[in-house]
């Protein structure tokens, strides 16, 4: 998780900058929850492709939408609940879950060592991702948000429209389903 | 002595990992992780989870401040000085003067388009023919949620991914009128 913090003022602060017409701080705000939107895209679509779409949709409706942010909750918050529903929308107009594409196998004999090492580290990381990925988008939006943002059990609930205490359930659950699944191996 | 048990110190997990937790809460769930191995287990998982948080690629970023910036020209392009009567309305900042401007701006297409919404059902439904089968309709909307999808709503219609009549541009709009009309 990488932010660039070329700014230390507040989101708050930021949103009625933008506000009064300040583009700087339009993108300062971009730039500082841009990972954040794009990994939620991410964990609802599964396509990087997608998930970029998705991430400049969210800003482009956030920025018309500015003078309906009240601060009843945290911009983020704001913020991913927008991406978590572009990307929806994206998942309704049946552009659903795209599996990874298969990669051409190296001829026999060709594989330089260090590449073979680099693709074993990179295909066990990637069977936990795609452990997170088969799990249901509640669970999956649940572990992600806490997880990768840090969000808290209240926040996850605000976007997956539950309760504090049904967010805790389906993080656990994630949590869960993922140790089964490695233990598994 | 350590009084955490198992359920507060998973839910403790990521933030720990995250190094946001109190010295007091640091030392609990430490104090926790030397005697469960389940606990640690878990947060091995976390580790490896994280060591794998998806990252955007490059280009990505710039795609999305190239977006932003142009919908933010677009946002202020009605915020520029108005003529009201005599008098002119300084309008930046965008401010309660220009929203007055912007509800008066799109009041009458937005009527228009009730108006003619309304005239067609009244045709539709006062005309001889059969009313449409809508029962494609409604098993569509009993049907269960599939695994683990739901489709959240919200009150703002932007946050819950709704259409809203000011997303439209002025093409747009009349497209949309001229439709409606033919």
């Amino acid at each position: 998780m990488i932010e660039t913090a070329r700014d230390a003022r507040p989101d708050e602060i930021l949103v009625q900058e933008a506000r009064n017409g300040h583009a700087e701080a339009v993108d300062l705000l971009v730039v500082r929850h841009h990972a954040s939107v794009y990994r939620t895209s991410v964990a609802i679509l599964g396509d990087a492709d997608l998930a970029d779409d998705a991430a400049q949709e969210t800003f482009i409706r956030a920025i018309k939408a500015l003078d309906r942010y009240r601060g009843d909750a945290a911009f983020r918050t704001w913020l991913l609940a927008i991406a978590a529903n572009v990307a929806r929308g994206l998942l309704r107009r049946g552009r659903s879950r795209r599996e990874a594409p298969l990669e051409a196998a190296p001829e026999p004999g060709e594989e330089d060592p260090d590449v073979v090492h680099r693709l074993a580290v990179a295909e066990r990381a990637e069977g936990v991702r795609e452990k997170l990925d088969s799990l249901p988008e509640k669970q999956r939006l649940a572990v992600s948000l806490r997880i990768f943002e840090g969000l808290s059990f209240r926040e996850v609930g605000e976007l997956i429209d539950s309760s504090e205490g049904a967010a805790r359930v389906n993080y656990h659950h994630g949590i869960r389903r993922l140790r089964e699944l490695v233990s598994d191996e | 002595m350590n009084d955490m048990g198992c359920d507060h110190v998973r839910d403790l997990l990521p933030e720990l990992h995250l190094g946001a937790l109190s010295p007091g809460q640091r030392r609990g769930v430490d104090g926790h992780l030397t005697s469960c191995s389940e606990c640690r287990a878990l947060l091995a998982l976390i580790g490896a989870l994280e060591a794998e948080c998806p990252e955007p690629r490059p280009g990505s970023l710039e795609g999305a401040r190239e977006a932003a910036a142009a919908a933010f020209a677009e946002r202020h392009r009605f915020t520029g000085p108005v003529s009201v009567g005599d008098g002119v309305i300084p309008m930046t900042p965008r401010g309660r003067a220009s929203r007055v401007w912007s509800d008066l701006r799109w009041s009458l297409p937005a009527a228009a388009v009730l108006v003619i919404a309304l005239g067609t059902t009244v045709l539709w439904f006062g005309g001889e023919e059969a009313a449409p089968d809508l029962t494609a309709v409604d098993a569509l909307a009993a049907a269960p949620a599939e695994d683990g999808y739901a489709f959240y709503m919200g009150e703002d219609p932007v946050v819950a991914g709704g259409m809203v009549l000011e997303d439209l541009s002025d093409e747009e709009l009349e497209a949309l009128l001229e439709e409606l009309e033919s």
